[in-house]
């Protein structure tokens, strides 16, 4: 596949923003692009509120939902909203690309995770409060709350030592500021629609566990709030983490939207802790009236670690035991799990490259 | 000694507005009668019978001598419904009409009965929303009343000379510079891209310098009547659209976006604006929470004529301080014609060259909408005589047929088409 150059990319994205509204409506409307089953539907549902839709004339959404490549092809440039997990699977069954127009903008933390076929056919996109909001809002400087959002999934949400990293680095942030910072969380408990007992076992103890953390290295309460009174507040002086330390699960969250969109700061943007911002980032898409899209292009520099996902994924799929289980588990996983749409042995695969080739970020 | 149990919802609501109205209505009531007793009855939003009959039972146990509604939900007629049941002699009743009157038609249809057999004063926020609910009752309006909502003018008023001019240097915006600003919800239903589309022409014009802004939380309901809903970020794109298309490039960062702000902050942008402007035509709007805030603020408004906006005509309009943009109702649309929106916008500008005292229009304002004005307007509602032939005696057909389109259709009651249905023209003919 022919891989098209950095400026043609620049001049697609910036021609597709410039077309507008109108030419998207086919996309949101008939949604051919969209496959019949309840595997991809109940992974999304799994990590609802984060996979909920929104719009953007980019066309976000998770591609663990597409029909087929072919079809996806003809909808680009699209943005990724997947996590690390359903990215790699879609890389997994779709080595290459299927035309040379096909165009994906790749959430930039896993921008790593991107094979070498790919490359010239994607670039990378960080969400960030507009510039000019910032001195717009006159006395944004004065944070009040500091709102986690903890999505309690399994320990690949968030691994403990990340996690002790993180709220250390916000206590010492939190000390640096004029004013008192009001610690709250809103929980989203991600396995509860599963019956299954083995969940209930599985999720709680790790709740009480993340909860009794934060506040233990905050030295601080930590108030438990729901989206709907964090809202009624208003937004202008939050500052808020989303714990979601390798983008597992998904990555473009609709939560974390809408906490930008009415003016929230995003704490991994605002402190460069995301580790994420190799150099200046010259397209930018608006997204709402105070946050935008900041859109990268992959260096040539980093093309040992494209060359690693596709290693492992061809290893992957020329192992005949894991390619067979991968092969045949969405037919068995279906009648057992609704959260999974791939074999255990993937996901492992998948959360060891994350962790590898995220932590290898600048 | 008189007892008053006012009833509320017990979360607070989701709509800025709402909640200040509740609390503003709720402070013009113990200002109206200072000697009364109060009892405060809160309610979930959405109550079931059960809750009901232990509601009914609190306020039996009260033996008020006035129950007012004092907030959007919950819906009075379920309580209504217990208490006629629960009570041998009930109370006045004071119901205040929130916008949604209308989208709860089949629910008041259902409690026809008993609202007959009560003593039931509604209150609308302005002389347009009377009519409108007037249309809805049998034999006219005899018991509708109006009640502005209140605005706590000791938060709004005018700011010092001092205090806009710094917040005007903290934003960058030169002396003289004019400001026109929106506040309230961002959303389809308030016309915001007409108003872009307006102030795009208003700079290119007459004066590339203005500047507009908009505070406010955004939503994405779309128009639930017309069965048109949106994903959460549509209208912000919209929004964004209708900048890149009609503000000149080089203007662009003269649309402003301040966020959905408190009322600290909201008081000061007050201040600092030259112009509130708002060109909705939301079939809600039966009152105006902004304008009338802005208003006590000093601020000279520009408003479509629609619904609860032309009642601020008092406030200003001789002194060329209110401009009403005309509204027209259409198969396809429910707007105020773009040219009348821009002159409006040249007019008010024009008018305030002349110069003019924030002060006095603050005054004007307050003396129609202040917490203490309207707490005049309740007491002598309940202190004044009453003829008990002109109780309430039933909804009208018009209300019958709405009801009706809301049980048909329940997700888009006014849809014809693409657009308005002649029952949307014929019902809010009266908002024009």
């Amino acid at each position: 596949m022919k891989n098209i150059s950095e400026s043609s990319i620049r001049e697609r994205i910036v021609r597709a923003s410039a077309e507008g509204i109108a030419a998207t409506s086919g996309f949101w409307e008939e949604r051919s692009w969209s496959r019949k089953g309840r595997t991809a539907e109940r992974f999304l549902e799994f990590i609802v509120p984060h996979s909920i839709e929104y719009f953007h004339a980019m066309r976000p959404l998770f591609v663990l939902l597409a029909r087929n490549n072919a079809v996806l092809a003809h909808f680009s440039p699209l943005i990724v909203r997947d996590g690390a997990l359903s990215l790699l699977h879609y890389f997994y069954h779709h080595p290459e690309p299927s035309v040379a127009e096909q165009l994906l903008l790749i959430p930039g933390k896993l921008r790593n995770l991107v094979p070498e076929a790919w490359i010239g056919q994607s670039a990378w996109y960080l969400p960030r409060t507009t510039r000019t909001t910032r001195d717009q809002l006159l006395d944004a400087e004065r944070i009040e709350d500091f709102v986690f959002i903890l999505t309690l999934i399994d320990e690949r949400q968030a691994s403990p030592k990340w996690l002790a990293a993180q709220l250390a680095n916000i206590r010492k942030w939190s000390g640096q500021q004029p004013g008192k910072i009001s610690f709250k969380c809103l929980v989203y408990f991600s396995g509860e629609f599963q019956v299954r007992k083995e969940c209930f076992v599985e999720s709680y103890p790790y709740a009480f566990e993340m909860i009794a953390k934060l506040q233990a290295e905050l030295g601080s309460p930590v108030t438990p709030v729901t989206l709907p009174e964090l809202l009624q507040r208003g937004l202008q002086r939050t500052i808020f983490l989303d714990v979601n330390e390798v983008d597992f699960y998904y990555s473009d969250s609709f939560i974390v939207h809408e906490l930008m969109r009415r003016g929230a700061l995003n704490y991994s943007s605002v402190t460069g802790s995301a580790g994420d911002r190799p150099e200046a980032l010259p397209v930018v898409l608006p997204v709402s009236l105070l946050h935008e899209f900041e859109i990268g292009f992959h260096q040539k520099e980093e093309s040992f670690k494209r060359l690693r996902t596709s290693e492992a994924l061809a290893s992957f799929r020329n192992n005949p035991v894991l390619a067979r289980e991968e092969l045949s588990y969405p037919v068995k996983g279906a009648f057992r799990s609704g959260k999974k749409f791939c074999s255990p042995a993937f996901e492992s695969l998948a959360y060891d490259l994350a962790q590898e080739l995220f932590r290898s970020c600048p | 000694m008189e007892k008053i149990a006012l009833i509320y919802r017990s979360h607070l609501s989701d709509w800025t507005s709402c909640r200040s109205i509740t609390r503003n209505l709720a402070q013009a009531y113990r200002l109206a009668f200072p000697k009364a007793e109060f009892r405060d009855i809160f309610c979930e939003a959405q109550v079931n019978p059960y809750v009901a009959i232990q509601t009914a039972r609190t306020v039996s146990e009260f033996a008020p001598d006035l129950l007012v509604f004092i907030d959007h939900s919950p819906f009075p007629g379920t309580l209504l419904q217990a208490l006629s049941q629960n009570i041998p002699k009930p109370p006045r009743i004071f119901v205040h009409v929130f916008g949604d009157f209308t989208l709860h038609a089949v629910q008041w249809v259902g409690c026809e009965q008993v609202l007959k057999a009560l003593d039931v004063t509604f209150f609308c926020a302005s002389e347009k929303q009377r009519q409108l609910i007037g249309s809805f009752v049998q034999g006219g309006a005899a018991q509708i009343r109006i009640a502005p909502f209140p605005v706590s003018t000791q938060e709004f008023r005018p700011s010092s000379s001092q205090a806009r001019a710094g917040f005007r240097k903290q934003a960058g915006v030169p002396a003289g510079d004019l400001v026109f600003l929106y506040t309230g919800r961002l959303s389809l239903q308030k016309n915001l891209i007409l108003l872009i589309r307006s102030f795009g022409a208003y700079l290119r014009q007459i004066d590339p310098r203005a500047q507009l802004w908009l505070a406010g939380p955004m939503d994405d309901l779309g128009v639930p009547y017309l069965g048109k809903r949106c994903l959460s970020g549509t209208f912000s794109s919209d929004l964004l659209e209708a900048i890149r298309k009609t503000i000149p490039p080089e203007a662009s960062r003269q649309v402003r976006y301040f966020g959905d702000l408190q009322t600290e902050m909201l008081v000061q942008i007050y201040g600092a604006a030259d112009f509130f402007i708002s060109l909705s035509t939301h079939n809600d709007e039966d009152f105006g929470m902004a304008p009338a805030e802005a208003a006590c603020c000093g601020l000279p408004l520009i408003l479509s004529d629609w619904g609860g906006y032309s009642s601020f005509s008092g406030v200003g309009t001789d002194a060329g301080l209110v401009a009403r943009v005309p509204v027209r109702i259409e198969e396809k649309r429910v707007s105020p014609a773009f040219e009348g929106c821009v002159q409006a916008m040249i007019g008010m500008a024009a008018q305030a060259e002349k110069g003019f005292s924030r002060e006095t229009l603050a005054k004007r304002a307050a003396e129609y909408l202040s917490i203490s004005s309207v707490a005049g307007v309740l007491k002598s509602e309940q202190q004044g005589r009453r003829d008990t032939k002109q109780r309430f005696s039933g909804f009208s057909p018009l209300f019958r047929q709405v009801a009706q389109a809301f049980e048909a259709y329940p997700d888009s009651p006014f849809r014809s088409g693409t657009g308005y249905s002649a029952l949307y023209r014929k019902v809010y003919e009266k908002y024009l």
